[in-house]
């Protein structure tokens, strides 16, 4: 549903986004995280057509965002991040006009206003004026009016900030039920809530995407977590030459026990042959463990990574001052 | 495509188990509030009311009473006026009935009076309007679901009423259009727009009561074309007030049930004018010029002893206030079109909407022309009155091509300040740009006068205030709106693209 090839965006000479590539299928809750300035909400813009890409191409719906804006407007719903609504304006009306805004017959309108005021619990405040909201209730009436013309693809920019803790629980059920007949693509900083409701997640980091997996192989993934008491580079060598070990990686010795992380190929459970290996040879085991990885740990590793090209021409610009 | 990811059974986490819905909490109770502001402001009215009418009715007795008749007759007003403002705030149950029994009265009264037609014109056409008030004022806080469709169906069927007499009256008699009849359509409009404003055309019955005004519209005026073609002296000026009267409810019909984007849009931008405060500032600041412009011309007409020639409308119409209120409209009611929409951030709300640029200017355009002719219609309305009461005729085509020159110079002026409103995000310096552009158009007219040959031709084009002059004294030439409309439509043209310039790249 959605098709981002090579997005690269300027604004003037600050890059926001720098040649990034993801897809969203049809029927996917995709969870878009991102320290801060990562590029989320300017890419998210970039979707819905209100800014312009510098290059690159992205398709939503099957349509190009940039010159077939009508049509990807008519089949996204959106929420920016700071939910800005005519203060003059209540609720109901607000719905209202919006809902004609995106072509909603007049017969259609009234049942879809009553289901949306009703997902989105307004109902107690349809009669109220938008500027006498709540930061939450504006968030709400910012959902209803992303999802009142009922659009196949719904972008959501943070669309739990400043809920409650019970509304944040309400609106993630909410959206995890939209995501069977939508495809969703949410951004938010509360990594919880992407594993709570998300398929997959696209990490990206200054500008580039670092990451775009489901949230089942992030887990699947394992490391095997190997603390032995005896000569470091020597526990290196015979662990290595267990068949199936892709990658040692020390960590932080103490006081005699030299420490690693092992990743297996294929995440093989090898932790029986890495302790045979080690005993064979008089070594104590203080620790072997495998642990899943969570999203919390897969995030951080993106935001550590830094990339080859960006490093050589910050280097670069060090070398010029 | 690629296969759908098993979704992953989770545990633990933020929907954890199967969350249930709680209910819901929020927000704060609403609780009625005991307006006491607006209650001295009702005592108060009330005994303005009391004593102005008192003193009306001492002096048609021939007697004295505290003041004067036509204090009495302001003090009755200002009554009157705080009045319906305490019914239109007071939600209470025992003032909604009062207030909803006085408006029956005031109705009933009017209608009775329709028996004596001369009682009619002077008393019965004000009660009608003041009872309207009134039920508008009570509907709107009424809680009683019967209550209020009851007063509702009954504006709208005296609406109707109206509006037929009018039509129907006025294409069989067409005298009785020229006074009675003119009056009874613009009140029928007033009784039907508030019926179909107060139901909203979201609903079924606003909705099919606004196609009807509009079907009325176009059967009245195709009626009014045909009896003009067929029969002589029947446009002049009956056809043209049953025309221009049909024509009105053509638009406000369309305006309020079409469901074309560019009217959705309008028809929110009018809103939003009307709940800022400045929209009433306007139209009062614009309704006292006025009526002191008029006050200064009927003074005039004393001095001349009552002896009126259409050259005096230029005093009425053309003074230093009439340049200073349009100058400071302008400016007023454009400044926050767009740069509120920017600063705010609701730009990008409307923009992600299946909306395109164009209407979005247009909308925004037609909403403040409406407005801006809206804001000067009293003016009309005091020849009006000078003509059905005063029995003074006049002619009327000045005024109509003063009226034309009007909405194009009004059309260019205000497309300017839209520009200037689109490209910044603070309002006040779109308002200070767009006066120094208003500066500039009046300053042409002083620098004009001085000029000769060709420059004084060009200028001729440029100056607003020619314009308005030769309209008012019969020199009216169409070419000479060229300039103001081709303004209009270059500075839309502009402002399309500073919308659609953050797609540049």
């Amino acid at each position: 549903m959605i098709q981002v090839k090579n997005l690269t965006k300027y604004f003037g000479p600050v890059q926001a986004i720098d040649r990034i590539n993801f897809d969203v299928d049809q029927g996917e809750i995709v969870g878009f995280l991102g320290p801060n300035g990562a590029g989320k909400t300017t890419t998210m813009r970039i979707l819905t057509s209100y800014l312009p890409a510098t290059s690159g191409v992205a398709r939503v719906a099957g349509y190009d965002v940039m010159t077939e804006s009508m049509q990807v407007r008519r089949n996204i719903g959106y929420l920016p991040e700071s939910v800005p609504l005519y203060s003059e304006m209540r609720v109901e009306e607000y719905l209202v006009y919006r809902a004609k805004l995106k072509g909603l017959g007049r017969k259609e309108r009234v049942p879809r206003l009553e289901f949306c005021l009703d997902r989105c619990r307004l109902r107690e405040v349809r009669r109220r004026l938008l500027g006498t909201l709540s930061r939450g209730y504006r968030q709400r009436v910012g959902l209803a009016d992303a999802m009142i013309h009922d659009p196949p693809i719904l972008i959501l920019d943070e669309p739990t900030a400043g809920l409650d803790p019970i509304q944040i629980r309400e609106t993630l059920a909410l959206i995890r039920e939209l995501g069977e007949k939508h495809t969703v693509l949410l951004s938010t900083h509360i990594l919880s809530e992407v594993e709570a409701i998300c398929e997959r997640v696209i990490i990206i980091n200054a500008g580039r995407v670092g990451f775009s997996r489901s949230l089942a192989e992030i887990e699947q993934e394992a490391v095997i977590l190997l603390d032995v008491r005896g000569p470091a580079d020597a526990v290196a060598g015979a662990v290595r030459s267990i068949g199936g070990v892709a990658q040692l990686t020390p960590r932080e010795p103490a006081d005699g026990v030299a420490a690693f992380e092992i990743r297996t190929q294929e995440n093989r459970d090898l932790r029986e042959e890495i302790s045979k290996a080690v005993s064979d040879r008089g070594w104590l085991i203080c620790r072997l463990d495998r642990k899943h990885r969570k999203l919390e740990d897969a995030f951080f590793q993106v935001l550590r990574e830094e990339d080859p090209l960006k490093e050589a021409a910050r280097t670069s610009e060090a070398i010029k001052k | 495509m690629a296969t759908r990811a098993i979704r992953p059974k989770r545990d633990e986490g933020l929907l954890a188990g199967n969350w249930e819905s709680l209910p819901e909490r929020a927000p704060s109770i609403v609780r009625a509030e005991r307006p006491l502001a607006t209650r001295i402001v009702a005592f108060i009215s009330l005994v303005m009311v009391a004593v102005g009418g008192l003193a009306m009715v001492q002096a048609a007795r021939g007697k004295g009473y505290l003041i004067g008749p036509d204090w009495g007759f302001v003090w009755f007003s200002l009554g009157v006026g705080g009045l319906l403002y305490h019914a239109f705030r007071d939600a209470e149950v025992q003032y909604r009935r009062v207030y909803g029994m006085v408006g029956a009265v005031l109705l009933l009264a009017g209608v009775a009076l329709r028996v004596r037609p001369q009682l009619f014109l002077i008393f019965g056409i004000p009660s009608l309007a003041l009872g309207m008030l009134f039920f508008v004022a009570v509907a709107r806080n009424e809680t009683d679901a019967f209550l209020r469709t009851f007063m509702l169906r009954l504006l709208g069927i005296l609406g109707g009423i109206m509006i037929l007499a009018g039509l129907i009256g006025g294409n069989i008699s067409p005298s009785y259009v020229q006074v009675e009849g003119a009056i009874l359509l613009v009140l029928g409009l007033l009784f039907v727009g508030a019926y179909i404003g107060l139901l909203g055309t979201a609903s079924e019955e606003g909705y099919w009561a606004g196609f009807a005004l509009g079907v009325a519209g176009l059967l009245g005026f195709i009626a009014a074309v045909l009896q003009s073609l067929f029969v002589d002296g029947f446009l002049v000026p009956s056809g043209y007030i049953l025309m221009t009267a049909c024509a009105v409810y053509l638009m406000v019909a369309f305006g309020a049930c079409s469901e074309m984007k560019l009217v959705v849009l309008t028809r929110r931008e009018l809103s939003a004018l009307f709940y800022s405060p400045i929209a009433y500032f306007v139209f009062l600041g614009v309704l006292i010029v006025g009526w002191i412009s008029f006050g200064m011309f009927l003074s005039g007409l004393r001095g001349r002893g009552g002896i009126f020639e259409s050259f005096m409308l230029v005093n009425y119409f053309l003074n230093y206030p009439t340049v200073v209120c349009v100058t400071l409209v302008v400016p007023l009611v454009t400044m926050r079109l767009l740069s509120e929409e920017k600063r705010s951030g609701t730009l990008e709300v409307l923009l992600t909407a299946p909306v395109n640029e164009s209407s979005i200017v247009l909308s925004k355009f037609s909403a403040v022309l409406l407005f801006y002719i809206l804001a000067f219609v009293p003016w009309g309305l005091f020849l009006v009155g000078l003509r059905i009461f005063g029995g003074e005729p006049f002619d009327y085509r000045p005024v109509l091509s003063f009226f034309i020159a009007m909405v194009f110079t009004g059309a260019g002026f205000l497309s300017v300040g839209l520009f200037w409103s689109s490209l910044v995000r603070n309002q006040i310096v779109a308002a200070v740009l767009t006066s120094a552009c208003m500066l500039a158009f009046t300053a042409i007219y002083l620098v004009s006068g001085t000029l000769s040959g060709t420059w004084a031709e060009l200028f001729g084009y440029v100056s607003y205030l020619d314009l308005w002059l030769n309209s008012l004294q019969g020199l009216f030439t169409p070419r000479h709106l060229f300039f103001h409309f081709s303004l209009a439509f270059f500075f839309l043209y502009l402002t399309t693209k500073v919308l659609e310039a953050r797609k540049w790249t």
